[in-house]
C-alpha cells in the first residue's frame, strides 16, 4: 500500500483529515488571545498564566515557577512589541492538557519582524486554564 | 544543512572586501548611526531569517573604492546572545553605548568580550551616541575606551556631529587589518586614539568632570 502510495500518489478520498473538535479549537484561540494581548500590552500581568510546577524555555533558557517566569519576560530589553499569529495548531493530549504551537512573527520597537515559534501545554486547574509549559524560539537559521 | 543553506539566496555573506559590525544594547542608536552615515544613498538587505540588517556600499579609501558591508543587529540580541555566525570573518567593530542610560555603558564589557571570543584582532572603535541630549557629558571621560585601548568618539545620529568620521576611520583599519600585518593596524589605532584622547586623562573616574576637555566635536554637515 504505502509502496504504491509513493509511485501513484493518493486520491483526496482515500485521505480524509478529520475536522479539530470545534471546542479545541475555540479553547485555543481563546487562550492565544488572552496571552499575546496581555504580551504586548502590559507584560506584568503575565504572571497569572502560569503555576508554581509551570516551565518557560526561551531561547534555550529554563525557568520555572510564575515569579521567575514573569521575571524573564518583563526583562526582555524592548519598549514595544506586537505579537501576530500566522498560524497554530491544537491538540488534546491523552493526558487532558491542551497542546498548541504557534508560528508567528513579532515585532520589538523599531526593528524588523522576526519569525518565531511558541508551543504551549494548558491545564485546567478550577475555572482557570493555566499554561504548564511555554517554549519558545525565534526562527532563525544562521548557517 | 549545508546543502539547505547552500539553496538559500539570501544568505547574507557576500563577495565584498570587508565586514564591520555593528554593537551595543538594544535601542543605543545602532541603526541610526548607520543610516546617518549612509543617508538615503542605500537600501539595506534585510535577512529576516538570519535577523540581521547588511547594508552593502561602496567606500572611497586611499584612492580606491572598496565595497563594505556593514552589519547591523536586526534586534535579535532582544532575545538571545548574537550568534557567532554574526562575528565571523568580522574586520572591524563600532561598539556602541548611550550616554543617557547608564546600563548600555556598563553591558559595553559584555559586548567586548563577546566580541574578543570570536574575533581577538580586530580593530574597534566605541562610540558615545546621544550627545545632543546634553552636551555637557562630552566633558566626561569614560574610562573603558583608554582601559581597552579604542579609539573614542562622541557621536550624535541626530545632528550628525562625528558620525561619518567615526565610520570612515573604522573602515581604514578594517581594511588595514584585512591587507596589512599587525603592526601596521595597531599604529593606525594608536594615532587614532591620540587624535581623539588628546587632553583626555586616561585615570579620570566614570563620572569626573574635566574642565577644560578639549575634544574638537567635528560637525558633519
Amino acid at each position: 500500500m504505502a509502496a504504491n502510495v509513493l509511485e501513484e500518489g493518493i486520491s483526496k478520498k482515500e485521505l480524509q483529515p478529520e475536522a479539530s473538535p470545534p471546542d479545541i479549537k475555540a479553547m485555543a484561540e481563546q487562550f492565544l488571545a488572552t496571552f499575546y494581548q496581555a504580551f504586548d500590552s502590559d507584560r506584568t500581568t503575565l504572571g497569572q498564566l502560569f503555576r508554581p510546577e509551570s516551565k518557560l524555555t526561551f531561547e534555550g533558557e529554563t525557568y520555572t515557577g510564575p515569579e521567575k517566569i514573569l521575571l524573564k519576560y518583563i526583562s526582555l530589553p524592548f519598549k514595544q512589541v506586537v505579537h501576530e499569529i500566522s498560524t497554530y495548531d491544537s491538540h488534546l493530549t491523552i493526558d487532558g492538557t491542551l497542546l498548541i504551537v504557534v508560528v508567528g512573527r513579532l515585532k520589538t520597537d523599531d526593528n524588523p519582524p522576526l519569525s518565531f515559534t511558541e508551543t504551549f501545554n494548558l491545564k485546567q486547574f478550577g475555572d482557570g486554564l493555566f499554561v504548564m509549559n511555554d517554549i519558545f524560539r525565534l526562527s532563525l537559521h544562521n548557517s | 544543512m549545508a546543502a539547505i543553506s547552500s539553496m538559500d539566496s539570501s544568505d547574507p555573506s557576500s563577495q565584498s572586501d570587508i565586514k564591520i559590525i555593528c554593537l551595543g544594547d538594544s535601542a543605543v542608536g545602532k541603526s541610526k548611526l548607520v543610516e546617518r552615515y549612509l543617508m538615503d544613498k542605500f537600501k539595506p538587505q534585510r535577512h529576516s531569517t538570519y535577523a540581521v540588517t547588511l547594508f552593502a556600499h561602496k567606500a572611497e579609501i586611499n584612492d580606491r573604492t572598496i565595497s563594505v558591508d556593514l552589519w547591523d543587529t536586526a534586534g535579535q540580541e532582544r532575545f538571545q546572545s548574537m550568534h557567532p555566525s554574526y562575528y565571523h570573518g568580522a574586520h572591524g567593530c563600532i561598539l556602541v553605548f548611550d550616554v543617557t542610560r547608564k546600563i548600555t555603558y556598563k553591558n559595553l564589557a559584555h559586548w567586548y568580550s563577546e566580541l574578543r571570543e570570536s574575533r581577538p584582532k580586530i580593530p574597534c572603535i566605541l562610540l558615545a551616541n546621544k550627545i545632543d541630549v546634553d552636551m555637557k557629558v562630552t566633558k566626561t571621560s569614560f574610562k573603558f575606551a583608554s582601559k581597552h585601548k579604542l579609539p573614542f568618539y562622541f557621536v550624535s545620529a541626530r545632528d550628525g556631529t562625528n558620525v561619518v568620521k567615526a565610520f570612515r576611520d573604522i573602515t581604514r583599519a578594517a581594511l588595514a587589518y584585512k591587507e596589512t600585518s599587525q603592526d601596521l593596524v595597531d599604529q593606525i589605532l594608536e594615532e587614532l586614539r591620540e587624535m581623539q584622547n588628546e587632553g583626555m586623562s586616561d585615570e579620570e573616574s566614570d563620572s569626573h568632570t574635566t574642565p577644560d576637555s578639549n575634544h574638537d566635536l567635528e560637525k558633519v554637515t
